[in-house]
């Protein structure tokens, strides 16, 4: 990694580094420095550690039980887990929403007869220019949304944990190599490299956007896990694996691994949002999500020349967009406040 | 110091090497006719795929056209558009107007966002931190945009207080509104950033020390744990610029200020891939190099850097 250390382009950096612990401090006010549930927390890091499946199951569940525990008093974290509840069933069940013919051109759904027509009792949400159902469009949206999010960060988790947990864990030569590569992904931003890889590579539906996030938006897990990694590396209990003559992936897979997730967990669960909006913004450009597939990006281009006349087409799209993205957010902080004793 | 510099320089090399070779495998690397693709949908027209030929080198082994591609860029050429007009002739022309408009926004994102920070972090959980807290939660989740589109309706077509499109009215009055656009999301990481920051410096020692030896409130703040807290915050700045340009190249395409992050807007639109790529190119030089100097008066700005 170059120095100095930079944290990792606009997100939340959940390793407790000494100068930056999280843009985010949401933790409530009214909790002292040292409550009782902090000392609890950093009691059981140690014990969590250890947590081989030889462990009992009372110690080994202790550092997430307490997270659990912290988790459950925090309105923010249920506000979260509600609306991305909301949000996945309409990704995955549009129809209970939303009549499904109210977004397909075979059964007429679009009538220009209608066209800009505002909110009403039969058009919740008002219709487009096209005339089309902008609710029931909204609802159908989530799907190319979420669907983005989940692959990307299921994709960037996997390359950064590979590529991470290589480095960090062989170091030398190897280390030096990925992480150079890691430098040089890392120097492309992720919106000018899809812009590219988009504009040149025309691929139908959601897969365009998918691999262009993923090729490109990796290297911030990759670094968190390859430090996450180093310092496990060290620990005891490694060594301990070692001096009994584990190999190598043993180690990597039951005792690195393992311990050295959690800010890979939490980077990914925030990082979700940005691939959300990032999606948008490519549709909104015309080389994200192409028509006819639904999505919010492309339904906030379409209303961008009538929003002044006809707010609607914009407003809840837009709306939706921002819940998706903000509870993913907010799920990705309690979490984070939850499992990271040194935040609190 | 000069050492540290030197250090810097070398490990951009192998950077600047990545990164153009990775623009241009992109393109020219991938299966299929890059020139075909290049045209995206449309049908090339001969003459025109024969002159892209020429001009990129397609007769050429691969090594030899990225190295001629590389030397393109080195001495400043970009390739040019369908029309046969040079990428850095645009890049000339439309440069002052985005470095304007980014000095613009880095400036609201640095006075707004630290300021803000600042008053969120001297009285943590109070109203103001509250209200700071969850306003740029909201702000960061709103893509720029949504953000453009509403912004330019509400004060340049409603309000009528600023222009709504072009650069007419010259800097300030055209410019601030875009750049308010452009430098919101950073904004708001900052002010959290400051906040974090403050709040964690205030728990020091040292900053205990002053409370105790009874320095007044304003020189404890402004001066033991204001500073130190501005670390991460120049770092952050720094390295947010490439997400600046992102933001500059959606806010341009909205507000249709004639910079280079329009002329790319522009170009993805149309499919001009050959202009895509070669603004992109430019940019990613740019931000490497402002990345350097950045970390360079890092080094300067804390000691602790230059001794690693």
């Amino acid at each position: 990694m170059s120095e100095p250390e930079r944290p990792d382009q606009g997100q939340p950096n959940p390793e407790p580094r000494p100068h930056e612990s999280g843009y985010a401090d949401d933790e409530p006010p009214t909790e002292g420095f040292f409550g009782s549930a902090n000392t609890a927390v950093t009691d059981d890091l140690g014990a969590a550690e250890e947590s081989q499946s030889e462990v009992p199951e009372q110690r080994r569940a202790s550092l997430r039980a307490d997270a659990w525990h912290q988790l459950r008093r925090r309105p923010m974290f249920w506000f979260a887990i509600v609306i991305i509840a909301v949000f996945v069933t309409m990704a995955l069940v549009p129809w209970l929403f939303a009549d499904p013919d109210a977004v397909s051109q075979q059964a007429g759904a679009c009538q220009l007869a209608r066209s800009l027509q505002p909110p009403s009792s039969e058009f919740w949400f008002g219709t487009d220019q096209q005339g089309c159902d902008v609710y029931a469009r909204t609802i159908y949206g989530a799907r190319a949304s979420i669907t983005v999010g989940v692959l990307v960060t299921l994709g960037v988790s996997v390359i950064g944990v590979i590529i991470g947990t290589t480095a960090g864990y062989f170091g030398g030569w190897a280390d030096s190599v990925l992480s150079r590569i890691v430098d040089i992904f890392f120097a492309l931003p992720l919106f000018l490299a899809g812009l590219i890889f988009l504009s040149v590579l025309q691929l139908p539906g959601i897969w365009g956007v998918v691999i262009a996030m993923t090729l490109f938006g990796w290297t911030q897990i990759a670094r968190i896990a390859r430090s996450s990694v180093i310092s496990t590396k060290s620990m005891d209990y490694v060594q301990a694996a070692r001096a009994l003559g584990a190999s190598n992936d043993r180690i990597i897979r039951h005792h690195v691994l393992p311990n050295s997730l959690t800010p890979v967990i939490v980077v990914a669960m925030i990082s979700l949002g940005g691939f959300i909006t990032a999606e948008a913004t490519f549709s909104f450009l015309g080389i994200g999500v192409q028509p006819p597939t639904i999505s919010w990006g492309v339904m906030i281009a379409e209303a961008q020349t009538v929003f002044v006349s006809a707010p609607w087409t914009l407003l809840f799209p837009a709306g939706a967009l921002l819940l998706t993205v903000l509870s993913f957010i907010l799920l990705g902080d309690a979490v984070r406040d939850a499992l990271d004793p040194k935040l609190q | 110091m000069g050492r540290y510099v030197v250090r810097r320089l070398l490990q951009l090399v192998p950077v600047f090497f990545g990164t153009t070779f990775l623009i241009y495998g992109l393109v020219f690397l991938l299966p299929g006719d890059p020139i075909q693709r290049l045209f995206g949908e449309r049908q090339p027209d001969p003459t025109q795929a024969a002159r892209l030929r020429d001009a990129y080198n397609l007769d050429d082994s691969f090594i030899v056209q990225y190295l001629k591609y590389i030397g393109g860029v080195l001495t400043g050429d970009f390739g040019t558009t369908y029309t046969g007009r040079e990428v850095s002739q645009i890049l000339l022309e439309r440069w002052p107007i985005t470095l304007q408009l980014a000095l613009t926004a880095i400036v609201i994102e640095i006075v707004f966002g630290i300021g803000l920070g600042l008053l969120a972090g001297i009285r943590r959980g109070g109203f103001a931190d509250r209200t700071v807290l969850v306003t740029t939660l909201v702000v960061v989740s709103i893509p720029v945009f949504v953000l453009g589109i509403v912004v330019q309706y509400i004060f340049g077509v409603k309000l009528g207080w600023f222009p709504a499109t072009g650069i007419t009215d010259g800097w300030p009055m055209s410019y601030l509104l875009p750049a308010t656009v452009i430098a919101a999301l950073s904004l708001a990481y900052v002010a959290r950033l400051t906040r974090t920051s403050l709040v964690e410096n205030l728990r020091t020692d040292y900053v205990r020390t002053a409370v105790a030896k009874g320095l007044p409130r304003r020189r404890v703040i402004g001066v033991h744990a204001f500073r130190n807290s501005l670390i991460p915050v120049v770092t952050f700045i720094g390295a947010d610029l490439g997400f600046l340009m992102a933001g500059a190249v959606v806010t341009e395409g909205i507000f249709n200020i004639p910079g280079i992050g329009n002329a790319l807007f522009t170009a993805v639109r149309l499919g001009e891939a050959p202009v895509v790529v070669g603004i992109t190119t430019f940019l990613v030089v740019m931000i490497l190099l402002v990345n350097l100097l950045v970390d360079v008066l890092y080094g300067v700005l804390d000691p602790r850097i230059r001794y690693e």
